[in-house]
């Protein structure tokens, strides 16, 4: 570890530039992190780079018999059943994939880690019942129970943010609670504790700071379940509501007309398998540069 | 020994309980009147108050979930509001459909996962290698709903080998859901089966059998693959507890009469007796299926400390 820090120029580096170091020579991992950039800008052009409105109906989107157009020069993607124009609407959809996940994202790294801290940090009795209760929600269908609840609820966006927020943290929550079971043990905890600071400001400006790099990391490898889960529930058609565009939707849709045009379902399909991808590779790649020994496995 | 297995078995005891009293919960907090629903609309009040009172609806919820509880352990999950049909009864006759989907995507999942992840292992760093983990990333990013659909259209409709969903047919109409199933799945078991054959292969013991003279395809089967299959086996009981479970998503986009379809029926017919059993029933055939590999993993693996069970 000490070795790692001495550069060249025998400058010290600090950890977290060894791990940008680490990084940028990861080529997966830049390839992850430009994908995702890619992605999420998207998402917040959509209204510049969308050609036309996602929920118009075009009266020349549709063929002379009714039915949707195939890809053109008009229409980049082709028309939809009602005539609307699939690329903007793509575009679009990846606005709403990506508020869903990251407001979803934040909700469980929150769970995760008010969870994961109190049962790391108190141990004993306390720490035996959370994770405990966590063992339990893990052995529980996870899809039945939310699509139960946006049953339930009502189905809508927010409802998915809380439904995918609440029931996705369990193992982050785990990930945390080993990570501060390792930093509570270290001699500087012991030392503020020594001092008489309180376990709150321990816990808030000396454990915390510690734990949240790995809690991030984790949460970017969360965020490309999290897509597809919120798409798994779009379409099964308790996720987003149409017209709302979201992938998980247009693909639900796009299957009942799936053997005259495939595009319907092709075009969001890739969409939503690239932004899976990136994801994954930048959460790979930051997992590696953070913690050079983990690597592979799940 | 024996205290760990009885103390896994507890473990697992409370597990359920805890999973009977979710279910419970749910039950009450469905937005919808049991009684009511059993009456029909038209029903005067009088006829849904003695309904309710035949259910035992105006008792207080403790009664209630121990009425419930005492119930479903002689196997009595009520009756389905929309069917008037036994829960279980109709449960166990869906099961048979979902245990063939699981087990057939399992093995898909593990032919295509460990061949790939000891090819990828043995020849690291080769076309081979490489070509595995751009597999690994595909696989983990396609949804598995859409892999489905695409699969059904190529080889359903494009080229009509297998039918268009639904359980009819046979053999022929399992091979593309337990592909889906199983494509999806095997990313997990490639890098798995790659991490710890790379692993097994470096220890001292292998490369001794090397140096002996014995042949590389006799090292790699006999002392190498057995010995990385460990966690392999843990993870493919893990599998097998969620996809007996029944795999909703998959089951939904092929039309496969499951346990997963059979609870969403019910969910969207807001037919609480089902959603409760089936959900239920899940938690049960997940947690066993846990407990098992945890007490099997016990018995493959010696280094495994019997007097700390459960982690």
């Amino acid at each position: 570890m000490i070795q790692e820090r001495a550069t060249e120029g025998g400058r010290i580096e600090t950890p977290a530039q060894a791990a940008f170091r680490r990084f940028r020579r990861n080529r997966l991992g830049v390839t992850g992190l430009a994908l995702s950039f890619l992605i999420v800008l998207v998402a917040l052009s959509a209204p510049v780079i969308a050609t036309r409105n996602p929920n118009t109906q075009f009266p020349d989107g549709l063929s002379a018999m009714g039915g949707p157009l195939p890809p053109s020069s008009t229409f980049w993607f082709g028309t939809d059943n009602l005539g609307r124009d699939l690329y903007s609407r793509i575009l679009y959809g990846t606005r709403t994939s990506m508020f869903v996940a990251i407001s979803a994202n934040i909700i469980s790294l929150v769970i995760a880690l008010v969870f994961g801290t109190v049962a790391g940090y108190a141990g004993g009795v306390t720490d035996t019942v959370l994770m405990r209760i966590t063992d339990i929600l893990i052995s529980f269908p996870v899809l039945l129970l939310a699509g139960f609840l946006a049953v339930v609820l009502r189905p809508g966006v927010t409802v998915v943010v809380l439904v995918i927020g609440f029931s996705s943290w369990f193992y982050l929550a785990r990930i945390v609670r080993g990570e501060v079971l390792s930093v509570k043990r270290r001699e500087y905890i012991e030392a503020a504790r020594a001092l008489g600071a309180p376990s709150g400001r321990i816990v808030r400006s000396h454990v915390l700071p510690q734990i949240l790099g790995q809690a991030l990391v984790y949460g970017t490898l969360n965020f490309s379940t999290t897509v597809l889960f919120a798409a798994a529930l779009s379409y099964l058609g308790i996720g987003v509501q149409p017209p709302r565009p979201d992938w998980g939707n247009m693909i639900a849709e796009g299957a009942q007309y799936l053997t005259v045009m495939p595009w319907l379902v092709i075009f969001p399909g890739i969409f939503l398998g690239i932004s899976v991808l990136g994801f994954n590779l930048l959460g790979d790649g930051l997992r590696d540069a953070l913690d050079p020994k983990n690597t592979g496995g799940r | 020994m024996l205290e760990y297995l009885g103390r896994r078995l507890l473990w697992s005891a409370v597990v359920l309980l805890a999973a009977s009293m979710i279910t419970f919960t749910i039950g009450v907090l469905m937005p919808a009147n049991p009684a009511r629903m059993i009456a029909g609309p038209n029903a005067p009040a009088s006829v849904v108050d003695s309904i309710a009172h035949e259910l035992g609806l105006d008792q207080p919820v403790y009664v209630q979930y121990w009425r419930y509880l005492t119930r479903a352990l002689h196997g009595n999950f009520g009756r389905s509001f929309k069917t008037s049909q036994k829960v279980l009864p109709t449960i166990l006759r869906r099961f048979p459909y979902t245990a063939e989907l699981a087990l057939a995507g399992l093995f898909v999942e593990l032919i295509i996962g460990v061949s790939l992840g000891v090819a990828a292992a043995v020849y690291r760093g080769s076309g081979i290698d490489g070509a595995s983990m751009v597999f690994v990333l595909l696989a983990l990013a396609v949804p598995p709903f859409w892999l489905g659909i695409i699969l059904l259209y190529l080889f359903a409709y494009v080229v009509p080998i297998f039918p268009l969903g639904g359980a009819a047919g046979g053999a022929s109409a399992l091979v593309l859901p337990a592909l889906t199933l199983g494509v999806t799945g095997s990313a997990f078991y490639t890098r798995m089966s790659r991490a710890s054959m790379l692993e097994v292969l470096s220890e001292d013991y292998v490369r001794t059998a090397r140096a002996k003279g014995l042949k590389k395809a006799i090292v790699i089967y006999k002392h190498a693959f057995r010995n990385a299959l460990r966690p392999i086996i843990t993870m493919a009981g893990l599998d097998l507890g969620v996809f007996m479970g029944g795999v909703l998503i998959i089951e939904e986009v092929f039309g496969w009469p499951g346990i997963g379809t059979l609870a969403w029926q019910a969910i969207l017919n807001v037919d609480i007796p089902m959603i409760m059993g089936t959900v239920l029933f899940t938690a049960v055939v997940i947690v066993l299926a846990n407990t098992a590999v945890d007490i099997l993993y016990g018995f493959i693996d010696p280094r495994i400390s019997f007097t700390r069970g459960g982690e």
